[in-house]
């Protein structure tokens, strides 16, 4: 392990453009359906069908002067935002204070996410390359969007989440995972399917968020965020009852 | 923010300046003159490789590090560290001098905190690291084929401009001798070698001379020798 990413430090071999593993994508992704908790199956669709996409997000983070600086600096989000003394510090109505509230009553953490995403990823997540820091702040920004999104953690939250995030990183696995969930939910008693797709155009409307200063956002106020951020309404998620927008194998009697 | 100038027009005004002061920041306007205000592509390729990507995200300023004189110190004669540490203590320059006069040319913010600044600046700071690599002095010509071998690896066209300009200025004084073909050679050199903005420079100062120049594909520079000992009877009498 340690003799393999001392060569990889050093090399100056090419590495070889990302190819689409769609039959990887679509085992993963059965399991997923099956058990929306399973994070690692979200990563490894993520892998398999990222292509160049998380490249273009940084470089499309360089286009501006913000973005660049941001570049620049590379924070390291999972670090910050582990750092419990400093979301407590997030004055109420705040993106930070919503999302300090929100990591605690779930009881989820970004390390938990990033140690999620280390699994079965061959040492790629951590490596020291601007590509590999805009993966890891794709996925570290991955629970403040559910706050700035309204987006909630039952199963057609997640599902309209990863539709909202495809719009905005372009990757394909996000797209993989918001229709396979639409098709998963087509019978059901609900519009879920017109849920997931309100999800994509409200990503579009958006702006870059992954070119936000997040140290900046999580102090300004949810709702001014929002506006600022054009993010819209949730209308046709709110729309469905909360008991009625989780799904397990159990509960929905949908064909596996 | 001022729009700098561009355009071939520019590039003959600033190498007027350059040639009437001999001030270095008039290189840099003939670079900006003449370059593209696109991204620069050398910062797309150093990310294609682990290494590259790897400098990138460590985005150490060279220029702080060169002239860490302790730092300097610290190479073993033959490396390539050693040859610069003497190559700036016998011309009497630093890294931080060329920064100052990219500095004076700049328009912009020059500490600026984008990746692209950072890889702008990052080249200016190994320029004085290829002079030892490719053994062309900090004489006119040395400079011009310097720039030569730089624009092999770089495309800006800034460099090849002024490298024309030094084998023209060289051959109306000694029209017996071949201006043209060691910046040619030279051109030739950059060609041929590796890829140098993507060499780890830290590690490369570790690293003996000649086998560095091995490595990377560096080739003698013969032609330029050859003219060099041409006017060494001149500079004998002079001295």
């Amino acid at each position: 392990m340690t003799t393999a990413v001392v060569d990889v430090r050093y090399s100056t071999q090419p590495m070889p453009k990302p190819a689409l593993q769609w039959r990887a994508a679509f085992r993963a992704l059965k399991r997923l359906l099956n058990d929306k908790e399973a994070t690692d199956q979200v990563f490894e669709i993520m892998r398999a069908l990222n292509g160049t996409s998380t490249r273009d997000c940084y470089l499309k983070l360089l286009t501006t002067p913000q973005g660049g600086r941001i570049a620049y600096e590379r924070p390291e989000l999972e670090e910050k935002l582990m750092d419990d003394a400093w979301l407590d510090a997030f004055a109420p109505g705040t993106v930070g204070a919503a999302y300090r509230d929100f990591i605690r009553t779930e009881q989820l953490s970004a390390e938990g996410l990033a140690e999620i995403s280390r699994e079965g990823a061959q040492g790629g997540v951590d490596l020291q390359h601007p590509y590999a820091w805009m993966g890891r702040r794709t996925r570290d920004v991955h629970d403040i969007w559910h706050i700035l999104s309204g987006y909630h953690r039952d199963g057609l939250g997640e599902a309209c989440l990863v539709a909202f995030s495809y719009a905005q990183t372009g990757g394909l696995g996000w797209a993989l995972i918001g229709v396979g969930a639409a098709i998963r939910t087509r019978k059901g008693d609900q519009p879920y399917a017109k849920a997931i797709w309100q999800g994509y155009k409200r990503g579009k409307a958006a702006a870059f968020l992954l070119g936000e200063d997040y140290e900046r956002l999580l102090n300004e106020s949810l709702e001014a965020a929002r506006e600022r951020l054009n993010i819209t309404p949730a209308t046709r998620y709110i729309a469905i009852p909360a008991e009625a927008r989780d799904w397990s194998p159990e509960q929905m009697p949908m064909a596996a | 923010m001022e729009e700098p100038k561009r355009g071939l027009g520019e590039a003959i005004r600033a190498l007027g300046r350059l040639r009437a002061t001999g001030d270095t920041k008039h290189v840099f306007e003939i670079t900006r003159a003449l370059g593209s205000n696109k991204p620069p592509s050398g910062y797309a390729r150093l990310l294609t490789t682990p290494q590259g990507g790897r400098l990138a995200y460590e985005r150490v300023e060279l220029c702080q590090r060169f002239g860490d004189d302790a730092w300097l110190a610290s190479f073993a004669p033959g490396t390539v560290g050693a040859a610069y540490r003497d190559f700036i203590t016998r011309n009497n320059i630093s890294a931080a001098g060329l920064a100052e006069a990219s500095e004076r040319a700049a328009v912009g913010q020059p500490q600026y905190k984008h990746p692209h600044a950072w890889y702008g600046r990052r080249s200016r700071d190994i320029h004085d690291v290829w002079h030892v690599l490719t053994g062309y002095g900090t004489d006119g010509l040395g400079e011009g084929c310097v720039v030569a071998f730089s624009y092999a690896q770089t495309g800006s066209l800034g460099l090849a401009f002024i490298a024309l300009h030094v084998a023209r200025i060289g051959k109306k004084t000694r029209p017996d001798l071949p201006f043209f073909a060691a910046v040619w050679r030279a051109y030739l050199a950059g060609r041929r070698a590796s890829w140098l903005p993507g060499e780890d420079y830290e590690r490369l100062f570790a690293e003996p001379l000649e086998a560095a120049r091995q490595r990377l594909g560096i080739s003698p520079p013969d032609t330029y020798r050859q003219i060099l000992r041409a006017f060494a009877p001149q500079m004998a009498a002079a001295a």
